[in-house]
């Protein structure tokens, strides 16, 4: 017991020493962030309205951004953080007066220097601020660090090209959202929805390169494309994604499908998704079809979703009712008609015709 | 006479032989659950720097308005909850997200929730079934929207029948994508729903659950439905609370969710896919500690299909809520609470050690088991053999003030090391004075509250163990419609359309009991 005693004597030693460390180290992190703070707010509260003139635009004399411009060397570091983040935030004019801020201050050269930086933070900080910048001159390293060993790398660099906004890399974005050489199963070298942001910023330009992923191996690349299709509203999207839409084994990307098909599609597509109707396919699948014949919204479509109102699956009849209700003419007139039926269609079509004349009123819907 | 000193003698060697063999073991243990806890603390460390870089990089506000964000149906379960739904509600539908609705379920309430909810959001009665798809035993009475057409709010009227049937019918109800659970006396962050939701987008394929973190309310200053000011709580025990949330629920979950294996998303906050709790038949009705179950059910379904899946757990995500402050509530929820877990570890024990389950079944669960479900009954019942061993003078006081001493202080450790991170990297709690008590409170923790919530905890597995009835409880709420909140004026009113007649009055066949 006497050597156990002088073990626990010890180690309680130990433990005291150690909470007192810890209490050290707490009340120094407040102490440091305090000091920190106060000193940032105090040269950043001097030159904010000088950075909000210019980012809001209103500098036409440029009196404020020559000032800034003509910042020491000091006072620009603490200036610097304020800069980056407004310039996150701003696009046009007051992004460009901005990006020559940084670039007077030696912040591009610096960061052009620094995009090969053996430590991955500087490489990600780097890329950051030549994305922000919309440094046009760093696109090829930029689509090199796509494939970067870093992860946060990566993910500044796929952002970065997004904002900069050039079409021409989207082939190379699109590649970098699925696996890449070297990595886990389902480990992924961009982020989804990252690369989905920056190609939706590039605008139609890059609507073949998303429409060729459409066909691509990766289940994460066609994901990220059939999204960025979706919401981007790229009609040479549709013609991959018939064929996609036969094959795909990804429920919820066959459902993006469905949806790109229905709100770009025409009345081809509507034997296509009416295939996807039949009670034996999952649930989310049928309503996902019914939204996009919803959404073609010509007879022949009405006509396909209108049995659907009596289906045993509530959730389907549901989606089936308010799919028509978003028709227009042609589905309000077939709900009218099921109110005179009986059973489940009716209850359905009235309560579709009920939250429709809810949503009109508001100034929603059709 | 001398039966009585034979006895005392026997007693003392079989305490003095319980002693020997126990304290070394008893002092390893301890050392080893403050130990996993500070590795998971050092796991989490990793997580959040790089969600932290990562949000640095980030465009909030495209985030708040992109279309590529799935939509989430909030399902906010009720009972009795005048006093707050309607400040909770509107702070749930002003919330930053591209896209959500709010699904309120009545669980037949007998005060004048569903009222307060008619008055202020002009709810008019939709005859619409709500589908089948997760079962649910209880009628649904009734089903309401706003009449201005344009409010994301539903209302679900259904007979009372607890939390988890009206999450339940919630599920069935919604309409979006995610399914966000939210208790209605919690008060999420602007920005929280999309930041939980965030994992949803960044990997949409494999995402199939998420969780955010819960803070106790107390002391906080809550205005129109939002947390305008931290402070900690005026009472001891729930500024315990807030350290103990902050080890065990914060960083905790962090440090699992890192190594694969998040088995309990709160059920005050917690996103999911909808179509993933379909499939696996919504909330378990039997289970009392329905969080923890239907997350288990997940890795079951998804690791015997070998099926590619994340469960992931947000430090910066934050849903406030208010914690017990009185001891006889406080005894009620961790009864109830470590009842929920020994039902799920025992539930899924057979997924303990199996190859196909992975870390969970080889780490996570065996640590569950070991420092989760046992922990109470381990630390109570060598507390009693030291201080019966001190009143028989087996051992000197000296010696057996040397062993708690390290036990605890190594909790104690710990604690201040879960604090010195909030500090560093959250700093949530302003002012010199809150920095203080949290110290303070995770000294205090040692004497008397461990203790308690051990013995607690232990009755809620007996209580498991031999299936009792479950004791339900009410926590007397102060809701959140504080004095400052500025109410908003009534929206206009629209003729009625729907020729639907008001709900009957319902009858009350269960309590409800409390918070997170």
């Amino acid at each position: 017991m006497t050597g156990s005693r002088g073990l626990l004597v010890a180690s309680l030693t130990a433990l005291i020493a150690v909470a007192a460390v810890l209490v050290i180290l707490t009340v120094q992190a407040r102490l440091v962030r305090s000091h920190r703070d106060r000193a940032l707010a105090a040269v950043q509260g001097r030159y904010r309205h000088l950075l909000l003139e210019v980012a809001s635009g209103e500098d036409e004399d440029r009196r404020a951004w020559t000032e800034l411009a003509d910042l020491t060397e000091a006072n620009w570091r603490r200036v610097q953080p304020a800069v980056v983040a407004l310039l996150a935030k701003v696009r046009g004019r007051p992004a460009q007066e901005l990006g020559a801020l940084l670039d007077v201050h030696g912040e591009l050269v610096r960061a052009r220097a620094r995009l090969t930086s053996g430590l991955a933070a500087r490489r990600a900080r780097a890329a950051y601020v030549l994305g922000l910048a919309r440094d046009r001159d760093c696109l090829p390293t930029l689509t090199t660090l796509l494939g970067d060993a870093s992860g946060d790398v990566r993910f500044v660099a796929a952002r970065s090209l997004g904002l900069i906004g050039e079409p021409a890399v989207s082939p190379a974005l699109l590649t970098a959202c699925g696996q890449l050489p070297g990595m886990r199963e389902g480990h992924t070298g961009v982020p989804a929805w990252v690369a989905a942001e920056s190609l939706l910023r590039m605008g139609a330009g890059c609507q073949d390169a998303v429409a060729a992923a459409m066909t691509s191996k990766d289940v994460h690349v066609r994901a990220v494309a059939a999204q960025v299709a979706l919401h981007g509203s790229f009609p040479a999207a549709v013609g991959p994604a018939r064929v996609c839409l036969l094959s795909e084994t990804e429920p919820r990307t066959k459902e993006t499908l469905m949806a790109l098909l229905g709100s770009l599609g025409d009345a081809q597509d509507v034997p296509v998704l009416a295939a996807y109707l039949h009670p034996l396919v999952p649930a989310p699948l049928r309503r996902a079809a019914v939204a996009a014949l919803g959404l073609v919204g010509t007879p022949e479509a009405a006509a396909r979703v209108q049995p659907l109102l009596a289906d045993e699956d509530r959730s389907v009849a549901t989606a089936a009712g308010d799919a028509l209700a978003v028709m227009g003419t042609i589905g309000r007139d077939i709900l009218t008609e099921a109110m005179t039926a009986t059973g489940r269609q009716r209850r359905v079509a009235a309560a579709s015709l009920h939250l429709a004349r809810l949503r009109m009123r508001a100034g929603e819907a059709a | 006479m001398n039966i009585l000193l034979e006895a005392i003698d026997l007693l003392r060697t079989v305490v003095g032989g319980l002693m020997r063999f126990i304290d070394t073991p008893l002092l390893a243990y301890f050392v080893l659950i403050n130990s996993s806890y500070l590795l998971l603390m050092i796991l989490a460390l990793a997580d959040i720097a790089a969600q932290r870089r990562r949000a640095a990089w980030t465009d909030h506000e495209a985030s708040a308005t992109s279309p590529l964000v799935p939509g989430v149906s909030l399902v906010v379960p009720a009972y009795n909850e005048e006093a707050g739904i309607v400040a909770s509600i509107e702070s749930l539908l002003s919330l930053r997200h591209p896209r959500h609705e709010v699904i309120v379920v009545d669980d037949g309430s007998s005060d004048g929730t569903f009222d307060a909810l008619v008055e202020r959001f002009d709810l008019v009665g939709v005859d619409r079934e709500v589908p089948t798809d997760v079962p649910v035993r209880a009628a649904v009475l009734g089903l309401y929207v706003p009449n201005d057409g344009r409010t994301r709010l539903v209302v679900v009227r259904k007979a009372n029948s607890g939390k988890t049937e009206a999450v339940n019918t919630g599920i069935k109800a919604a309409t979006l994508p995610l399914i966000a659970v939210v208790d209605a006396d919690s008060v999420l962050d602007p920005d929280a729903l999309t930041a939980v939701t965030e994992p949803f987008v960044v990997d949409p394929i494999r995402t199939v659950a998420t969780g955010g973190v819960v803070r106790p309310a107390n002391g906080c200053t809550i205005s129109s439905g939002r947390v305008v000011g931290v402070d900690l709580p005026r009472q001891w025990l729930a500024r315990i609370q807030v350290v103990e949330y902050l080890r065990a629920f914060m960083l905790g979950r962090m440090g699992s969710s890192k190594l694969g294996g998040l088995i309990l998303i709160s059920g005050a906050f917690g996103v999911f896919r909808r179509d993933v709790l379909v499939e696996i038949g919504g909330y378990d009705v039997e289970c009392i500690g329905e969080d923890i179950e239907v997350v288990m059910r997940i890795h079951k379904l998804y690791r015997s299909q070998r099926r590619d899946y994340r469960v992931t757990f947000l430090a910066d995500p934050t849903c406030w809520s208010e914690v017990p402050v009185s001891p006889r509530v406080l005894a009620r929820q961790r009864r109830r609470w470590h009842r929920g877990i020994w039902e799920a570890l025992w539930k899924y024990r057979g997924m303990v050690a199996q190859p196909c389950y992975g870390r969970l079944g080889f780490l996570v669960l065996p640590w569950f088991w070991l420092f989760e479900l046992a922990a109470p009954m381990i630390e109570l019942g060598g507390l009693a053999v030291v201080l019966l061993a001190l009143a028989l003078g087996i051992v000197d006081p000296g010696y057996a003030v040397l062993f708690l001493g390290v036990a605890y202080g190594y909790a104690l450790v710990v604690s201040m090391a879960f604090i010195a991170v909030e500090e560093i990297v959250f700093h949530r709690y302003p002012g010199w004075r809150n920095l203080a008590i949290c110290l303070a409170a995770s000294i205090l923790e040692n004497f008397g509250y461990r203790q308690l919530t051990a013995l607690w905890r232990c009755r809620g597995a007996w209580d498991g163990i031999r299936r009792a009835q479950p004791e339900w409880g009410t926590m007397t709420r102060t809701g959140f419609a504080a004095a400052d909140q500025v109410a908003e004026p009534p929206l206009p009113p629209l003729p009625r359309t729907s020729t639907m007649p008001s709900a009957p009055a319902l009858p009350t066949v269960s309590r409800r009991d409390e918070v997170a």
